[in-house]
């Protein structure tokens, strides 16, 4: 029986599309959200919301019971947590649901932040950043496919689309362009 | 072409189950059992529990061991998810949690809680990292120990 190289390589690089398809689109998100993360957070939907200080500095020794009054008195409705000092003259109050006031009594103003988790961005940076073992190696089952994918690729199709002809020029150009950003960066 | 795709599925399928099962690891020629493949995300003996502000009072004594530090989060990594700091009473005492590999991450939810956590304490830095042959001395903060415990696993009690 011959073996029909051509026909098996067109198999595992459609086979492997389909079924990696989910991972190329969580780690192609996941990597655009990392390249500007510097830009913007990826993960939370962090808002700030300044007011002048209404308490005066008494406070920054207070108890926890003088701090769910100072909740109360500012209309705050989330539960108060927990609290410590970040810096001299600053308290910060953590609240249930993710937030904290964080009150400055030098500066006189006091800032809610709220934070939200970031719909699919959050859970994509999720498993980008490797949330366990079994998830390792099936990222790296995905890696060596993608491996794969990129080696059947180029041997798809024949003719003057093939790899001998356009596809060659195709592939020494982007092979090429990393390369000359590497020498261009070191 | 029906067979061939059954090919590629068995060998992915093959793959991914030989990868993490337990006893596919080479067993040394010695006596020692080996360990089950999740041995490392259990403690294997008693750890001593402490708090931050012991920690950092007895840094020399806890470097390189597994303890569990009590403490309060105050604050998460929001980019990556997989450090956060906790504290003691002291405000100089600052424990860098950063996650091991059985900790999915630490969410910004814990942000406020009581922390229990276990793991490798390591000195990152000990007095401020230089001389004073220049006539200045460092703050307390600047000159505070800089301690960092590798995280096997963690709770929030509170």
């Amino acid at each position: 029986m011959q073996i029909n190289w051509r026909k098996i390589n067109r198999v595992i690089h459609r086979d492997l599309g389909y079924f990696f398809f989910g991972m190329v689109i969580i780690y192609g998100l996941s990597g655009i959200a990392m390249n500007h993360r510097n830009d913007w957070n990826p993960n939370y939907i962090i808002t700030h919301v300044e007011s002048p200080l209404m308490a005066d500095s008494t406070l920054l020794t207070g108890t926890d019971e003088a701090f769910r009054n100072y909740l109360k008195e500012q209309n705050i409705r989330q539960q108060y947590k927990s609290h410590f000092s970040p810096a001299p003259n600053q308290i910060r109050i953590f609240l249930e649901g993710e937030s904290t006031l964080t009150l400055n009594f030098q500066r006189e103003t006091q800032v809610y932040e709220s934070i939200r988790k970031r719909p699919v961005f959050y859970q994509v940076n999720l498993l980008h950043y490797n949330p366990g073992t079994w998830w390792k190696w099936f990222s790296d089952i995905f890696a060596v496919s993608l491996i794969l994918i990129a080696i059947t690729g180029l041997f798809i199709l024949k003719g003057k689309n093939g790899i001998t002809r356009r596809g060659a020029w195709l592939t020494i150009a982007g092979i090429l362009l990393p390369v000359l950003f590497l020498l261009f960066y070191s | 072409m029906q067979k061939y795709s059954l090919i590629i599925v068995s060998i992915l399928i093959t793959f991914l189950v030989s990868c993490n099962t337990p006893g596919s690891a080479p067993v040394a020629s010695n006596t020692e059992t080996p360990k089950k493949c999740c041995d490392h995300h259990k403690p294997a003996e008693p750890v001593a529990e402490i708090s931050v502000d012991e920690l950092f009072e007895n840094a020399e004594k806890y470097n390189g061991k597994l303890v569990t530090v009590h403490g309060l989060c105050i604050h998460t990594c929001r980019h990556s998810g997989k450090r956060m700091f906790i504290k003691g009473d002291h405000d100089d005492y600052l424990l860098l949690i950063s996650a091991g590999e059985s900790i999915t991450n630490f969410e910004a939810s814990l942000e406020g809680s009581q922390i229990s956590a276990t793991g490798v304490i390591s000195v990152l830095r000990s007095g401020c990292g230089h001389n004073h042959a220049d006539g200045h001395s460092c703050s307390a903060a600047a000159s505070a120990q800089q301690l960092e415990m590798l995280c096997q696993e963690f709770k929030s009690v509170s």
